[in-house]
């Protein structure tokens, strides 16, 4: 007789359904104490600028609250997550229990109460001595078998799914909750959730087209989704194509995991590490000052990598709701360590674009998705805008492809080195989509003209200033033709003086008219600048000529 | 303790108050949380993943409870700072504790 049989043939699963949707609040819940914490009490003491020993204590204390907040989502996410599957197995093993049932019953057979399925007796007993007895009645119940067999297959189900969900929940232990490391400890528990789900990391997509990395994440359930997020945030974070909030997501759960494992090791970090730890710390106390923000000044975090001098993807405002969203890629020297002052550029141009049109919605992202060359021989070469060239497309691409509703007008700023990065991506594969280029202080932009950039050149823009040392002396050489030459193709803008880097320079005429073009609007027209590439032509040890740093 | 305040106590009070509502908010959804898993635990008591729901629940109810009643705590902590009391450093500490 089938153990089990008659308990989930009349199990009312109603508890359970009730337990997982009160769980799933709770996850909601605990998501949204994180962030008003960081929103309305640790974020506007930051604002105010709270200092002392208390306020080294206290805000030591909110930040791991708040990480334990969202620990605390996390891992309700994960219960919530067995609670819906265990659900969903063990209302997929009644089925198939009682449709073995009905079926058995309808083809004359008795079910018994415990489950067992009777032989039928197709003719009289009192004639078994009749020669054909034994034919006719093995004939009658040739799928007895069946019946019995899919019978206890359902219950097998049914007690494969009890037994996997109870060491699911075993697995995710409320003590982690005390624990530094409780964030890491939940991505372990996440995966272990994810092999009851059947989720593998196998499917998470490889990244490389944006269209298909939303199609699979639109096709997740939430508690896929849940348990994806928590289980494989680094792959999630990296997928062009998903929402920012979601990307934002799983990359602060990244940014969390390490940081908790460098503090956790703090006196056996090598350099390498060391200094990812204090950029890494650098970068998430700008994010923490801008959790009390207004809407369209949020950070949002697209990506986020510690290996090598580091890679990070920073917007400000939701590029999916935007109307307009601008890309700036930063050129040589830029690592991990320089996002806030990334994030301070991406501000003004913010600013600088809300001026011109108050009334729409702006998202500006710097984007460090390469690894930006160092004041050496890597900068006289095309050889990290070639590394890179894919990874910008997918990102832009990935940006149309999350965008929400229409077509939004999309920008992309390239500065310094930052413009062979821009160059080189828009002149190969499908181009950026974009709708403007702007490139500023450009030594050249790895293309022989603006047409070639696979795009209007009406709406390539340059901006140069006399004094830009880099205009001044790196162009025309190993990168690429000066593109504020007349002959390139691009527009000039009216820029102000100054150096390098004045093109951010708050209320002057560089910054207004990158955010009239960000906006669509049409800049100030300056003049073009041919440079005086004859002047100094520094060289590295090697003979390759360097560039001077912004 | 007795540092000199670089911001306003009213700011202090705000973010506490705050705190306070982020304790408030979350009691109602735990409670109903923590009484659903003891009910499937309960309906689910003849296959083996019953008392493991009755366990989590248990468990990560007490868990919940202390990180929502340190919200609470640290609530306190910047009113005290905000009070300006003679306090006693360790009270302060207590209520701002981290890891």
């Amino acid at each position: 007789m089938p153990e089990h049989y008659a308990e989930l043939f009349h199990q009312d699963l109603s508890d359970l359904d009730a337990a997982a949707r009160s769980w799933k609040n709770l996850v909601k819940r605990f998501s949204d104490a994180q962030g008003d914490s960081g929103r309305k009490v640790s974020g506007p003491l930051h604002a105010a600028g709270w200092e002392g020993e208390s306020a080294h204590y206290g805000f030591a204390a909110l930040e791991a609250t708040e990480s334990k907040l969202g620990t605390a989502s996390t891992n309700v996410g994960l219960i919530t997550s067995v609670l819906e599957t265990l659900s969903d197995k063990m209302q997929a093993a009644q089925r198939k229990l009682r449709n073995a049932v009905r079926d058995a019953e309808e083809a004359g057979h008795t079910v018994t109460a415990d489950g067992w399925v009777e032989p039928k007796k197709a003719v009289d007993p009192r004639y078994h001595n009749d020669p054909d007895y034994e034919n006719i009645q093995q004939e009658a119940n040739r799928d007895l078998g069946t019946y019995r067999s899919r019978i206890g297959d359902a219950i097998s189900d049914a007690l494969t799914a009890s037994s996997q969900a109870a060491e699911a929940l075993r697995q995710i232990d409320p003590f982690d909750l005390d624990k530094r490391y409780g964030g890491e400890k939940a991505r372990e528990d996440a995966q272990r959730v994810a092999d009851f789900m059947g989720l593998k990391e196998g499917s998470v997509p490889d990244g490389e087209r944006p269209r298909k990395n939303a199609e699979w994440w639109n096709g997740l359930e939430d508690s896929e989704k849940r348990v994806y997020l928590a289980a494989f945030p680094d792959r999630i974070g990296a997928l062009d194509g998903l929402p920012a909030t979601v990307r934002d997501q799983a990359n602060r759960t990244v940014i969390d995991n390490h940081l908790n494992d460098y503090a956790l090791r703090e006196n056996s970090l090598g350099i390498q590490e060391r200094s990812a730890y204090a950029s890494l710390q650098k970068l998430k106390d700008r994010l923490d000052e801008a959790e009390a923000a207004p809407e369209h000044k949020k950070l949002h975090v697209l990506g986020i990598d510690t290996e090598g001098d580091g890679k990070a993807i920073v917007a400000m405002g939701n590029p999916d709701k935007a109307d307009h969203t601008a890309v700036l890629v930063p050129g040589t020297d830029t690592d991990l360590g320089s996002m806030p002052g990334q994030i301070s550029r991406i501000d003004r141009l913010q600013d600088a674009a809300l001026a011109q049109s108050p009334n729409e919605d702006v998202a500006v992202i710097s984007w460090l998705g390469y690894d930006a060359p160092e004041i050496d021989g890597s900068v006289a070469t095309k050889g990290r805008a070639e590394e890179g060239a894919a990874d910008l497309r997918g990102f832009t691409e990935g940006t149309r492809v999350a965008h929400e509703g229409g077509r939004g007008h999309l920008t992309v700023i390239g500065h310094s080195y930052g413009t062979t990065m821009v160059g080189v991506a828009a002149g190969g594969g499908r181009g950026l989509e974009a709708d403007d280029i702007i490139a500023l202080g450009s030594p050249g932009m790895g293309v022989d003209k603006a047409a070639d950039l696979q795009m209007d050149p009406d709406h390539v823009w340059v901006g140069a200033t006399q004094q830009d040392p880099i205009v001044k002396h790196a162009s025309n050489l190993t990168l690429g033709i000066n593109p504020a030459r007349e002959g390139f193709g691009a527009q000039p803008i009216a820029v102000n003086d100054g150096g390098h880097s004045s093109y951010w320079d708050s209320g002057k005429e560089s910054l207004r008219n990158q955010g009239r073009i960000i906006v669509g609007h049409r800049p100030n027209i300056g003049e073009y600048y041919h440079g005086k590439e004859s002047e100094i032509n520094p060289v590295g040890p090697d003979g390759t000529p360097l560039l001077i740093p912004g | 303790m007795g540092e000199k305040l670089n911001i306003s106590p009213g700011e202090l009070r705000a973010s506490a108050h705050a705190a306070d509502t982020i304790t408030k908010d979350l009691g109602r959804p735990l409670s109903k949380a923590l009484e659903d898993i003891a009910a499937a635990a309960d309906s689910l008591r003849h296959w083996s993943v019953g008392p493991q729901l009755k366990a989590t629940g248990e468990g990560w109810g007490s868990a919940l409870g202390k990180l929502r009643g340190r919200v609470g705590e640290h609530a306190d902590g910047l009113r005290m700072v905000a009070a300006g009391h003679d306090v006693n450093e360790e009270n302060v500490l207590n209520r701002f504790k981290g890891w």
